[in-house]
């Protein structure tokens, strides 16, 4: 959990560990990084909504991955027929190679219970349940039936009354369910998406998933709203008595809400109009853009080739050298522009400035000394604009170092207020994601904004022959506040910028 | 190794293993290596014998063979999904390899690479051999055994296919890029891999690898394991002894025999023949199917006739060819 709050009004918002959208600069997210996988506390489950995850995904389905055990309220005994799993890839039987329980012996759920071999593969099937074994159904190197019994276990818990079509952890990737009472088409619970949180344990989970059943529609009755096993039942009670469409239940608890529209390609299957309250965060964002909506935008974009930076880039980082225990960090493109921002406001010091303007007073610009260069960048706890501070004292590979250390920090979760307090300049590179043309919003307590679109090769004349050459070619896209800032300063800002970038060496000669 | 890496492993990773190792015949979980292997050939070219804890058929290692393992969470296995990668790796080679239908990396229609899957409830590993430079004749050679008709047995049988090596199709290719090859496929596959902090070599530099490499190894070594795993099976065969067609039968659970049951093609045992037979029987049950053993059990009677000795040599005759494998 982490409060943000910045000078400027940016978003105080009070974030639990979920998603977050707290800056939409843009109409595009932004993203640097990838978002690792969620690790939340059981209490959160699944709320893992990196749509922008194109490394690691493991596509993890709402299953527990601990072992937690079944909740014994009733003390009572039942020999339950535990059946062999589908344990996938179309195999119907297999071979019993080990048991390695007998009858008499106590298990405990996810306890291996014996090994099985089909063709190529061997298979350790695990417990389902805590209990104690009463009869093996197979003797060694018996050929075991998908479907039928394998072992009788003696349970003592009551979840059994759901009788479950036995499923282990699948290795078909997941499991869709559909709701029951709409013909929806099948949610599948993948990490892709989800709009609301829903407060329920992982038992809980099972067991509405095992009933077809969305969580979200359940109304919980437990300790903050959570729900609990009963509540799913009664909601799979009520929605068999009423075969029509039932509009659903007021969500749990609603505690962050996705705003993007390129999330929420889903999934409310049509059951009615409803009314739903902004959340914190939605609310906070609503004040934000509402504020930066008032500042008319002047917008410029310009091509830049980066044939010459690409190499100045690989020779840095062949000769950086490795360090003690770590290979060596190469650098990317990004602190080039930073460092290009960095030289260029030198120049053109208005666009780091910020407009005070009082109701009432003459409106005033603050110039600024320091040159805070916030990188936009993707995080688990949602889009956040950290800046590097003082980039004008500072050497490229000084400030690749601080941009890689704030990654990390992103990455974890531990951004501290001082990392997202007191920008005075925001850099976008929305191009790791694509796009070429893009228009930023300027940020209320800055004047100027840049984003970066995606590096293409594209066919250029070389000079002024006609020979056709391929070139690295990415589009800068500037908006200025144009209340105080006139197209033509930042015309000249931008081709300034260009030929930093097109001409590394002018920026060396630069720096101090 | 394996195992370990399987068990210890962060349960959310995926972690690619490449090795190869001296002249080994590895057989499959549950199969029957006196069916599988030529083991009298294995001992004359010492070729060792290992058993792995996956499923699937035999396979013959050497240093031209190179092995490659990806262990990862149970939900992302699928069967071809390494299969692939590894084919993807091997087209940076320029090679055109193909997963075939049997889930093997295949070029040209043979097979360069068998695979082997093992389940658990968290993760699964999906390992694989690849024939860059092996010796296919000593391949052919360990991997027929003469005893394979004769012997009934449950458990998986290995499926034949043609072979080939990668040397066929690239001059360039060994351990070292394709192992180069599939780390790189592996990264686009699974995710970033920082080469610098991923990666580990290990050779007998580091010790304590070194010492759980030994650990598994005795472990895995034992003869409980490499013959005592074998399930059910029976060994038939026939001959002549002493003029008279006879059809003997071995049955044979965990490597050791429970029954032996001989009798005359011709139904023509007299009360001496039915005596001897019931000695060799009795003698014969939980000896180890090993022919040191066998010899052993069968020593004392073929003292008590000609007649006897005459049936202990042919029985020891028709089981050496089978079980010429280490003693228990």
């Amino acid at each position: 959990m982490f409060t943000v709050q910045t000078a400027s009004k940016r978003a105080a918002v009070s974030v639990c560990a979920s998603r977050a959208r707290i800056h939409s600069l843009l109409h595009i997210p932004t993203l640097l990084q990838v978002a690792s996988r969620q690790r939340s506390s059981p209490v959160l489950a699944a709320l893992d909504t990196t749509s922008f995850a194109a490394h690691i995904s493991d596509k993890q389905p709402w299953i527990e991955r601990r072992g937690f055990g079944t909740s014994a309220s009733k003390a009572k005994e039942e020999t339950v027929a535990y059946k062999l799993a589908d344990i996938g890839e179309g195999i119907t039987e297999c071979e019993i190679i080990q048991w390695f329980v007998k009858p008499g012996d106590k298990v405990f759920q996810f306890d291996k219970i014996c090994e099985v071999a089909s063709d190529k593969a061997t298979v350790e099937i695990t417990s389902r349940y805590d209990g104690v074994i009463k009869k093996l159904y197979y003797a060694d190197n018996d050929i075991a039936l998908v479907g039928k019994p394998l072992v009788d276990i003696a349970v003592e818990a009551p979840a059994l009354a759901q009788q479950p079509k036995a499923k282990e952890p699948a290795v078909i990737e997941l499991a869709p369910a559909v709701m029951p009472s709409t013909a929806a088409a099948p949610q599948d619970f993948s990490c892709e998406r989800t709009n609301d949180v829903v407060y329920a344990t992982p038992a809980v989970r099972r067991i509405a998933r095992e009933g077809s059943v969305d969580l979200r529609f359940v109304a919980g009755t437990g300790k903050g709203g959570r729900i609990l096993k009963d509540d799913v039942y009664r909601f799979v009670e009520s929605s068999r008595e009423k075969p029509a469409p039932v509009e659903p239940i007021v969500v749990a608890t609603t505690v962050a809400a996705q705003s993007k529209a390129s999330r929420s390609d889903a999934v409310r299957p049509g059951s009615g109009d409803h009314i739903v309250n902004l959340s914190p965060v939605q609310r906070a964002m609503f004040r934000s853009m509402t504020d930066s909506l008032s500042i008319p935008h002047f917008r410029f974009k310009d091509e830049i080739e980066i044939d010459a930076l690409i190499l100045a880039r690989q020779r840095i980082n062949s000769a950086q050298q490795p360090q003690a225990d770590a290979a060596a960090d190469k650098i990317t493109l990004m602190p080039f522009f930073i460092k290009a921002t960095s030289l260029a406001l030198a120049q053109f010091p208005i666009l780091n400035s910020r407009v005070l303007a009082e109701p009432g007073a003459t409106p005033r610009l603050e110039y600024r000394a320091a040159h805070n260069i916030g990188v936009a960048m993707d995080t688990p706890s949602g889009l956040i604009v950290p800046s590097i501070k003082n980039v004008q004292d500072k050497s490229l590979l000084e400030i690749a170092a601080e941009l890689r250390a704030l990654v990390l920090r992103g990455k974890a979760g531990a951004l501290t207020s001082s990392d997202l307090r007191g920008g005075t300049f925001t850099l976008s590179n929305v191009g790791m994601i694509g796009g070429t043309y893009l228009s930023p919003v300027v940020v209320s307590s800055e004047v100027c904004i840049c984003a970066i679109g995606r590096t293409q090769r594209l066919p250029r004349f070389d000079g002024n022959s006609d020979r056709v050459v391929a070139r690295n070619v990415l589009v800068t896209s500037w908006a200025a506040d144009h209340r105080v800032v006139d197209g033509a300063t930042m015309a000249r800002f931008s081709m300034l910028y260009k030929q930093l970038l097109e001409q590394p060496e002018l920026m060396l000669a630069r720096m101090r | 190794m394996l195992c370990r890496i399987l068990r210890k492993s962060d349960p959310e990773s995926f972690v690619l293993y490449l090795w190869r190792n001296r002249p080994t015949i590895v057989i499959g979980r549950n199969q029957n290596p006196w069916k599988e292997c030529n083991l009298k050939m294995m001992a004359s070219r010492n070729v060792l014998l290992a058993r792995r804890t996956s499923g699937g058929g035999s396979v013959y290692h050497d240093m031209g063979n190179s092995n490659y393992t990806v262990v990862m969470p149970r939900e992302a296995f699928t069967r071809d999904k390494c299969a692939e990668m590894v084919s993807r790796a091997l087209h940076h080679a320029d090679i055109p390899a193909y997963v075939n239908e049997r889930h093997d990396v295949t070029v040209e229609g043979r097979k360069i690479s068998g695979s082997a899957f093992k389940l658990t409830n968290k993760r699964a590993f999906h390992h694989g051999t690849m024939l860059i430079d092996t010796d296919l004749g000593r391949l052919h050679g360990c991997l027929h055994s003469e005893a394979k008709d004769d012997i009934e047995a449950l458990g998986v049988e290995s499926v034949r296919s043609v072979v080939t090596n990668l040397r066929e199709y690239s001059l360039s290719i060994d351990h070292l890029t394709f192992c180069q090859a599939v780390m790189r496929e592996f990264g686009r596959t699974f995710g970033k891999l920082d080469v610098g902090r991923n990666v580990t070599v290990w050779d007998e530099s580091d010790t304590d690898v070194v010492g759980m490499v030994e650990e598994e190894r005795k472990r895995i070594s034992t003869w409980k394991w490499l013959y005592g795993q074998t399930p059910r099976f029976v060994h038939r065969f026939g001959g002549v002894v002493g003029g008279k067609p006879v059809v003997a039968k071995v049955s044979v659970y965990h490597g050791h025999v429970t029954e032996v049951s001989l009798e005359y093609d011709a139904g023509q045992e007299d009360a001496d023949d039915c005596g001897i037979f019931q000695m060799i029987s009795d003698s014969l049950v939980d000896a180890p199917y090993v022919a040191a053993d066998i010899r052993g059990c069968l020593g004392p009677i073929s003292r008590e006739s000609p007649a006897a000795a005459e049936l202990c040599r042919w029985i020891l005759e028709k089981i050496m060819e089978a079980a010429s494998g280490d003693s228990a």
